[in-house]
């Protein structure tokens, strides 16, 4: 064995670790949830029935609940994309331009984002309890509505509720990567432009949002990602309901899983959104591509 | 100097590590969230006259099946856990199933069964031999508590409505009247939390009301549909109560605590709740005790007796664990006579035991609900034990759609119906 050999072996032994942790964490489960999805099994008991694809049929062709739990992914989706992905790089700019306490402002904005799901579900609950009526004062002081609105046990409200509560929470992380973006974009550029003659709508159109679009990209793709898996403000703020109103898949798969011990049904549920969410950020990446070719 | 850290670092980690290594204790998950506190003092009483520490964690409401069931599925149990499910539901029968819970019959003489609990309740405890579930016939629980649910109202708010506060609805269509009268008198009549499991649980009553166990038994085997007329009148029945704006704003999605702490603020006359509830009005206002208990009103249109939802909490002790023997004396301890009494002092829930009962009768609250234990509904003729789970989630979510005027009540039942005849289907 020669020195070059000898150095590659000692390379792979300090990779090894790593390795382990993600085949253990990360590729094991993958495979795991691969074999459970053709068992019909509660997750306790020893004996596992084989179903073969049975479970995914159930899902695909007889499970509206899965749909509309789909459905509602992809609304989280498109506010966090028009929304959400909108008000972080508008913050992201002004925060970028401002001269003083930018620091302050950075972290003021991603605070939220550091904060349990949980605890953010249960602060917006109370802010829209029939009690409390936060939302509604606010509402009636701007003299958009002077109506009681019972938002969490209306169907057509709650999951607009939860968005909400979802956009308080989510600016941040995209106002981050935005902010990083503007940073990353060379001076020299900007200043020629100005030098040009170029005005301050046209060096936002025409010389930095081309060059953030790769940012852009990448914010979409993982806010589409995190849109289909919201779950914890769910949970804490209507747990689905009322009737299938604000069902998300991970929700849908948690239920499954664990209060109708459908372990089985639950994996293949896992995949198939799994699945679902690698071909929708392909589409991303291959639109990126063809878009800056 | 900086070696003699060093050594003394290393000592510390070692002799630390060592201490834990021999260190016996035992780990209790539970759901009390009103009896967290005295769980603790028993526990340390226990520690303090054994030397072995209880790790008590406590996880509410659905919370704790969800939990145990990941834990049982990842092989990674507590030594023991507390367990509701209106005695052996669909979770513990998985769990009896797979041996991993232990069946106590080896560990408590019959006498000494008789001696701490009462023959009702053990008939409730005991598995027998041709048990519907075909699992090993034993005793797989050790109650700390029995219970079950009532309507409960407001008499300051009766009063204040020209209602007799003395004299509770005694069928449905007094109870309706009643409502109205507390409508009439800009009392909102009801508070309930149908965001949770308590929805099931309220129209529970009324489903054995009209349908009676045989009706229930015949739904869940397929026989009868849900679409039949007695079911449609059950939906109906619920359907009153938002129609003529019985329920609170904000109900349909509120939890237990919610709705126990607009009841406790009288910004309603009645809620459903369970017999914990008067510990927990009182952890909510002390002052709060002008209130009186009554069992659901009989629908006159329905042929059979209402039966309420109710049980046994529990503890439940794990197989194949080298700490077996030890959570078993722990939870003897826990439900030994004097505990019991301390347990009913401080929780105000009825104990397994009733001698207790016969010393301190407690309250008049306390003694309706002890009154209607035997109204019980029998674990084995329990919808959510008889019916697939998927079913149940459909008719709780229908129902729900019924009360929030999404949906007619017709079409709810014939989408529950559909789902169960893809069950039936499937098992064929």
């Amino acid at each position: 064995m020669n020195q070059q050999e000898k150095n590659q072996y000692i390379c792979l032994l300090f990779v090894l670790p790593a390795v382990i942790f993600f085949i253990i964490f990360n590729i094991y489960p993958v495979i795991r949830t691969f074999y459970l999805s053709f068992f019909k099994w509660d997750g306790v008991s020893i004996d596992k029935q084989f179903v073969g694809l049975k479970n995914f049929y159930f899902l695909l062709f007889h499970d509206k609940v899965w749909w509309k739990s789909l459905l509602n992914g992809a609304i989280f989706s498109f506010f966090g994309i028009f929304v959400i992905d909108a008000i972080g790089l508008l913050l992201a700019i002004i925060v970028y331009n401002k001269k003083y306490l930018r620091n302050f402002y950075t972290v003021v904005y991603y605070l939220p984002c550091v904060i349990s799901g949980i605890v953010i579900g249960l602060i917006w609950k109370w802010i829209f309890h029939p009690e409390v009526n936060l939302i509604n004062r606010i509402f009636e002081l701007l003299s958009i509505s002077s109506q009681n609105i019972s938002w969490l046990d209306n169907p057509r409200l709650a999951l607009f509720a939860i968005i909400l509560a979802s956009i308080w929470r989510g600016i941040g992380y995209p106002f981050l990567i935005f902010l990083a973006g503007l940073q990353n974009i060379p001076k020299e550029v900007c200043e020629a432009a100005v030098i040009d003659g170029v005005n301050n709508i046209q060096l936002y159109t025409l010389i930095i949002m081309p060059l953030l679009r790769p940012t852009i990209i990448l914010v979409s793709i993982l806010t589409v990602l995190g849109g289909f898996q919201t779950f914890d403000v769910v949970v804490a703020m209507t747990f689905g309901g009322p009737g299938y109103a604000t069902e998300v898949p991970t929700l849908k798969i948690y239920k499954e899983a664990l209060q109708f011990g459908e372990l089985g049904y639950a994996c293949a549920a896992s995949l198939l959104l799994g699945l679902f969410l690698l071909i929708l950020s392909l589409i991303q990446l291959k639109f990126q591509k063809t878009y800056s070719s | 100097m900086r070696r003699n850290y060093i050594f003394l670092l290393i000592c510390i980690i070692f002799f630390s590590c060592k201490a834990q290594r021999h260190k016996e204790q035992l780990t209790f998950w539970h759901y009390w969230n009103d009896r967290n506190e005295l769980i603790h003092k028993i526990s340390d009483e226990y520690c303090s006259k054994t030397n072995i520490p209880i790790k008590i964690e406590l996880y509410s409401g659905d919370i704790i099946g969800h939990k145990l069931l990941a834990a049982a599925a990842a092989d990674n149990l507590p030594d023991v856990f507390s367990d509701w499910s209106g005695c052996y539901g669909r979770g513990l029968i998985s769990y009896v199933k797979s041996g991993k819970i232990v069946n106590l019959k080896q560990y408590f003489s019959k006498e000494e069964l008789e001696e701490r609990f009462d023959k009702d309740v053990i008939s409730q405890i005991e598995l027998p031999e041709d048990n519907m579930w075909g699992v090993p016939a034993g005793i797989y629980y050790l109650p700390l508590d029995v219970n079950n649910m009532l309507f409960i109202y407001n008499k300051n708010l009766f009063r204040k409505a020209g209602l007799n506060p003395e004299q509770p609805p005694r069928d449905w269509q007094e109870f309706l009247d009643v409502c109205r009268q507390l409508k009439s008198s800009n009392i909102y009549p009801l508070v309930l939390p149908f965001g949770g499991w308590v929805l099931m649980a309220f129209v529970k009553p009324y489903i054995y009301n009209h349908l009676g166990i045989n009706g229930v038994q015949d739904t869940a085997a397929g026989k009868l549909k849900y679409t039949d007329e007695r079911w449609r009148n059950v939906f109906m029945l619920m359907k009153t109560l938002v129609d003529e704006k019985f329920l609170f704003p904000g109900s349909l999605s509120f939890t237990t605590p919610d709705a126990e702490r607009m009841f406790v603020a009288g910004k309603a006359a009645i809620t459903f709740d369970g017999s914990w509830a008067i510990k927990v009005f009182e952890q909510i206002d002390k002052s709060f005790t002008d209130y009186g208990v009554f069992f659901p009103p009989k629908d006159k249109n329905g042929k059979y007796e209402p039966l309420i939802p109710g049980g046994i909490g529990a503890a439940v002790f794990v197989a194949n664990n080298k700490n077996k023997e030890l959570s078993i004396n722990f939870v003897k301890y826990l439900t030994n006579f004097n505990n019991q009494t301390e347990y009913y002092k401080f929780s105000y829930n009825l104990p397994p035991n009733k001698k207790i009962l016969e010393n301190l009768p407690g309250t008049q609250q306390m003694k309706k609900f002890n009154k209607y234990f035997c109204k019980i509904i029998p674990f084995r003729y329990d919808i959510e034990n008889l019916e697939e789970p998927r079913v149940i989630e459909a008719l709780k979510k229908n129902l729900q759609l019924v009360l929030l005027g999404e949906k007619n009540v017709d079409d709810a039942l014939i989408e529950i119906q559909k789902l169960k005849d893809e069950y039936m289907r499937d098992k064929k």
